[in-house]
């Protein structure tokens, strides 16, 4: 294992050692087909067929500037096919970016392959659904947005809803969604705030997430996590 | 200035309008179009994180997609580069360009062809190609980069210091940015090399002030992608890409595989 902050990704390895846990044995007999890291997204295949995505994060590769730098930002190019999985989950606690990416992606089609197992037992899978096609925003709740995630500030303001939004880079934000941006040194203030928090994914890959549910409110028995 | 895309229609009348595309990869490093061969060009750092094209790309007319490569959004121009060297960068191609069969050896540096003439010389390279540093123990070496590393000039310094030069390597992905056309015009005095996997092997190049083209051919195939879908380098490649170099002044070109 290798460069790990537990303490920032406890999430994650809940959700790995549960994974793993239920897949029992038979997690050492998978192994990975094929890896593609693309430009947007990272996908990768399983040998028993399922897949798993995470978002690429090119903005946090150091010294993203040409071949010789960024060669060591995925050092095992050309390696990863037929691979067991196990090779790759451990990366999810990794300080690379693209190596913790790739982990992820694992961990999604391990997760994957325990539905299609029927591992599950305590949740309810509803498929090509939006998650808030089965929850209503009141008018006077205040919700907020952590990533540009644009279908749902879209869909904030269609509602009036009130809203804020978190996003490390502000400058993917366009000059009507800037008048909801939440300065870093609001952060806590809105998240504590919040009835509502819609969360993205790629909070798992840069360590946030786990930090943004301690500082919400917990114990509000109205404050929704849609993650 | 000529016409900025004269060059780049040269370049697409060499890709005919029948064949399709059998695959397309945008890899981290390296954007990779497979139809009757494979062709490389380098995936942007920068420009609009946008493909509209994504999932009707395959099955497209390769010539079709090669007119990406005059598109403002750079990861469409890299796509449409791929394309169009898809069709020039092939074993058969080449062959029938240097009259030589293209055989894999061991890599060689397209820098390393060129030192014995760089000695003393002024020498500028356009993009900051690996382990060039190195290169000012014997000439009075330049660098320019739009993303600078130490020592490196910023991109905007090419107005003034590429007239002054004896030689100039030009990565091959200015053809994405379209910045090509203006450094040509800069270096007209300067023996200039294009190179890079980027680098379309075809002497329609040379009516353009280019001297030589440092390009690739891929011979292992399925390898090669593999390393562009898991986010390799140019470095992860070398075992499976053969560098070719076509010069100019000789009659018949010369490839070095």
């Amino acid at each position: 294992m290798n460069d790990i902050e537990h303490e920032k990704a406890v999430l994650l390895k809940e959700t790995y050692d549960s994974v793993k846990f239920m897949l029992g044995e038979s997690i050492e007999k998978l192994t990975v087909d094929r890896v593609v890291i693309g430009i947007f997204f990272t996908g990768i295949k399983l040998s028993n067929g399922t897949g798993g995505l995470c978002y690429t994060p090119v903005k946090m590769i150091p010294q993203a500037v040409c071949c010789p730098s960024s060669a060591k930002a995925m050092p095992n190019s050309g390696k990863m096919r037929g691979k067991n999985v196990l090779s790759f989950t451990e990366d999810i606690f990794s300080q690379n970016p693209l190596k913790k990416a790739v982990g992820i992606a694992v961990l999604n089609a391990l997760s994957e392959t325990c539905r299609q197992k029927n591992l599950y037992k305590d949740y309810k899978y509803v498929i090509d659904a939006d998650p808030l096609d089965y929850i209503t925003i009141p008018n006077d709740a205040y919700t907020v947005v952590v990533g540009a995630l644009l279908p749902y500030i879209k869909m904030l303001k269609k509602n009036r809803n009130s809203y804020g939004i978190l996003e490390l880079d502000p400058r993917t934000l366009k000059d009507e969604e800037m008048s909801h941006y939440v300065k870093p040194e609001k952060t806590e203030d809105a998240i504590s705030k919040a009835d509502y928090l819609l969360i993205t994914g790629t909070t798992l890959i840069n360590d946030t997430l786990d930090e943004i549910l301690s500082k919400s409110n917990y114990s509000r028995t109205n404050c929704k996590f849609i993650s | 200035m000529k016409d900025l895309w004269e060059i780049y229609d040269e370049l697409l009348a060499l890709v005919s309008q029948n064949s399709v595309v059998d695959e397309c990869l945008i890899g981290l490093h390296w954007t990779l179009v497979k139809s009757g061969g494979i062709g490389l060009a380098m995936t942007p750092l920068e420009g609009e994180h946008k493909v509209t094209l994504s999932g009707k790309i395959i099955g497209m007319s390769v010539r079709e997609l090669a007119e990406c490569v005059k598109s403002w959004n750079y990861f469409e121009a890299a796509i449409g580069l791929s394309a169009i060297n898809s069709v020039i960068n092939t074993k058969k191609n080449v062959e029938n360009i240097t009259n030589q069969p293209l055989v894999k050896q061991k890599y060689i540096n397209g820098f390393d062809y060129f030192n014995k003439m760089l000695k003393g010389k002024k020498v500028a390279v356009i993009g900051h190609f690996p382990g060039i540093e190195k290169m000012s123990e014997f000439c009075k070496l330049s660098i320019l980069e739009r993303i600078q590393q130490h020592g490196d000039y910023p991109d905007s310094a090419c107005e003034y210091v590429l007239p002054k030069q004896d030689f100039v390597f030009i990565t091959a992905s200015t053809l994405e940015n379209k910045t090509l056309p203006r450094i040509l015009e800069l270096c007209s005095k300067s023996f200039t090399i294009l190179l890079g996997p980027s680098t379309p092997l075809a002497p329609v190049l040379f009516n353009y002030g280019i001297n030589a083209l440092v390009g690739n051919v891929v011979i292992d195939s399925a390898k090669s992608k593999q390393i562009v879908a898991e986010g390799g380098t140019s470095v992860d490649l070398r075992p499976y890409i053969s560098t070719v170099i076509l010069l100019k002044d000789n009659k018949k070109s010369s490839s070095i595989v």
